[in-house]
């Protein structure tokens, strides 16, 4: 029996009292923000002092910045573009792993590009790659982590996408990622790759740029608490206090503050930028804004994303009107469930699955001197685990 | 082997028995192939296996289910579902006869073809050739007991006549009906059935 049924029903009366204060104290700290952005809406200045001072004295930094639109901004839907071009890329790894007969590391990089008004079925495009014996061995010589591989996934994702725009693509261009556009913030990737990685991203995104293609990223039920932060550091200033003055039960996710703001189907929250610095973050990567947005289809039932795109997109009323309705109508295809249905087609081209890893690792192991396949074996527990 | 020259690949083998199989193709191919149509599928030893297509079944999974009910579906991921995914359209056929060197026959092959075997739909030649050996085969048919069989005989009969009519030969359907109603003569109802639909094609 894998699991203890009979010790768990002894806890879960207890699970559930606990769950429920945890959730009564959320709903509070919510109250409690959301009166905090009123005030702070109302003290704009006084808002953009705190956080300029936040970003001049601490070197760890992740909020939200407010941009020229008010705070409490609430935009309903525009009407999307006619005609557009959407690409969707996801990517799927097989991490190399002691336990393995074989060391080896796979990026698997599902893309689909859609002529949206066109009437054409998408283009669709799987590029796999193995990681060379080099690529998933530190420099010190142990295997690579799991962040890392993702950062070679999420690299790839990323060179895939600057393939599949061509000059002949109807515009705008849209291309889609998910999860946050800041490829790094979880990256423990260090020194030459490190710095090979950002000069391939930095050359990209400017690519891109050049291209005026809307690059964005697709947060589902996100977690970050950027504007409790912010509101943090509001706080903080009001009463005199440092910036880095921690705010008791301040942290929440924002889409609690801004589910009562954002109560209309595809409506959209103002646009902030996302401030982000840590040890982790490259000095030159590019700067990055969001708005959430309510992909629910139901005025009851509000269902907040957070789309995350560059700055300079900000600064265009027209491509942040057809981002905010493509995204939009992108999640509606899949209604009851809002996500983008290029981005779910994405992830359905690319994920790898275990009995896929195992094929090509035999594939692998069967180009091998057959002496040197001999004395490759897999780890004892991952034989025995196999078993059952 | 058959002279291919006229046959239409329409798709790849997924299941067999002796006496039916079942083929998979995508939505792009399903131009072709129709209900009643004579198919064939090549051995590797050279055996053709010939049948008749009792069925067309669109498989669906999680996700179209869940498009189904969704209200607005941009045209080009309605295609995408069709052209892109793996989602095989299965032809189910039951097997009437086979040819092995150079020998046709109206009876079940010694062995059903094998899984990825190419399915074949056949041209006015090969229909022609397997029909005028005779209309024993129908009995294969007669035998189906979960299927509209009066609805294939239509299909099958009128592209054999047709063929058959092309070649000279319009006693080729009598032939055939006299062999239907030798083969339904216990049983009238169902007689009576297959005589009302063939009725369609006077």
């Amino acid at each position: 029996m894998p699991i203890n049924y009979a010790q768990l029903e002894h806890s879960q009366g207890q699970f559930a009292a606990d769950y429920a204060t945890w959730q009564a104290q959320q709903s509070a700290r919510a109250v409690e923000l959301k009166s905090l952005l009123t005030e702070a809406a109302a003290s704009p200045e006084l808002l953009r002092q705190a956080i300029e001072e936040a970003e001049q004295q601490l070197p760890t930094l992740y909020l939200a910045k407010p941009t020229s639109e008010p705070i409490l901004t609430h935009r309903p839907l525009p009407a999307a573009p006619e005609s557009y071009t959407l690409i969707a890329a996801d990517g799927s790894q097989i991490a190399p792993s002691r336990h393995r007969a074989l060391q080896f590391g796979v990026v698997n990089v599902g893309l689909i590009k859609a002529r949206i008004g066109s009437g054409e079925a998408p283009q669709i495009w799987v590029e796999t790659e193995l990681l060379t014996p080099q690529q998933i061995q530190t420099s010190e010589g142990n295997l690579i982590s799991e962040d890392e591989i993702a950062l070679l996934r999420d690299l790839a994702e990323r060179k895939r996408i600057r393939q599949a725009v061509s000059s002949e693509d109807a515009e705008p261009v849209i291309t889609l990622t998910d999860g946050p556009l800041d490829i790094f913030y979880r990256s423990t990737i260090q020194g030459e790759r490190e710095q090979q990685v950002q000069r391939d991203i930095s050359e990209i995104d400017e690519d891109l740029r050049r291209r005026g293609v809307l690059t964005a990223g697709y947060i589902d039920k996100p977690g970050s608490a950027m504007l409790s932060r912010m509101l943090a550091v509001f706080q903080c200033k009001r009463q005199g206090l440092p910036p880095d003055k921690k705010t008791d039960g301040l942290n929440l996710s924002d889409r609690f503050i801004l589910r009562d703001i954002l109560d209309q189907p595809g409506e959209r929250s103002a646009i902030f930028e996302a401030i982000s610095r840590g040890p982790k973050k490259p000095a030159n990567s590019g700067a990055v804004a969001f708005f959430y947005l309510n992909v629910s289809g139901a005025e009851d039932e509000p269902c907040l994303v957070r789309v995350e795109f560059p700055l300079w997109v900000s600064e265009s009323p027209r491509l942040v009107d057809a981002l905010h309705a493509v995204i939009y109508r992108e999640a509606q295809v899949l209604d009851s469930h809002p996500y983008p249905y290029l981005l779910h087609r994405a992830h359905e081209l690319a994920v790898v699955r275990r009995i896929e890893a195992d094929e090509v690792e035999a594939m692998l192991q069967s180009q091998l001197d057959p002496q040197f396949r001999a004395r490759q074996r897999q780890s004892n527990k991952s034989y025995l685990k196999g078993l059952s | 082997m058959s002279d291919s020259s006229h046959s239409i690949p329409i798709g790849k083998l997924l299941r067999a028995d002796n006496s039916q199989f079942v083929a998979g193709c995508r939505v792009r191919e399903l131009e072709t192939p129709a209900f009643g149509s004579l198919v064939r599928a090549s051995l590797v030893d050279d055996t053709d296996v010939y049948g008749l297509i009792t069925n067309i079944s669109i498989n669906d999974d999680g996700l179209v289910r869940q498009l189904v009910s969704g209200v607005s579906i941009p045209g080009e991921y309605t295609a995408d579902n069709r052209y892109n995914r793996n989602l095989p359209v299965e032809i189910h056929v039951l097997t009437i006869g086979y040819q092995s060197e150079g020998q046709l026959r109206h009876q079940l092959p010694p062995r059903p073809p094998l899984s990825l075997d190419q399915l074949f739909l056949c041209g006015s030649d090969e229909v022609a050739r397997f029909t005028s050996l005779g209309a024993g085969y129908l009995r294969h048919i007669l035998r189906l007991t979960d299927q509209p069989i009066e609805e294939l005989l239509v299909a099958h009969l009128s592209q054999a006549r047709r063929v058959q009519d092309s070649l000279g030969n319009p006693e080729w359907y009598e032939d055939a009906c006299q062999r239907l109603i030798v083969l339904l003569r216990d049983d009238y109802m169902r007689l009576t059935q297959v005589l009302d639909a063939l009725s369609e094609l006077e």
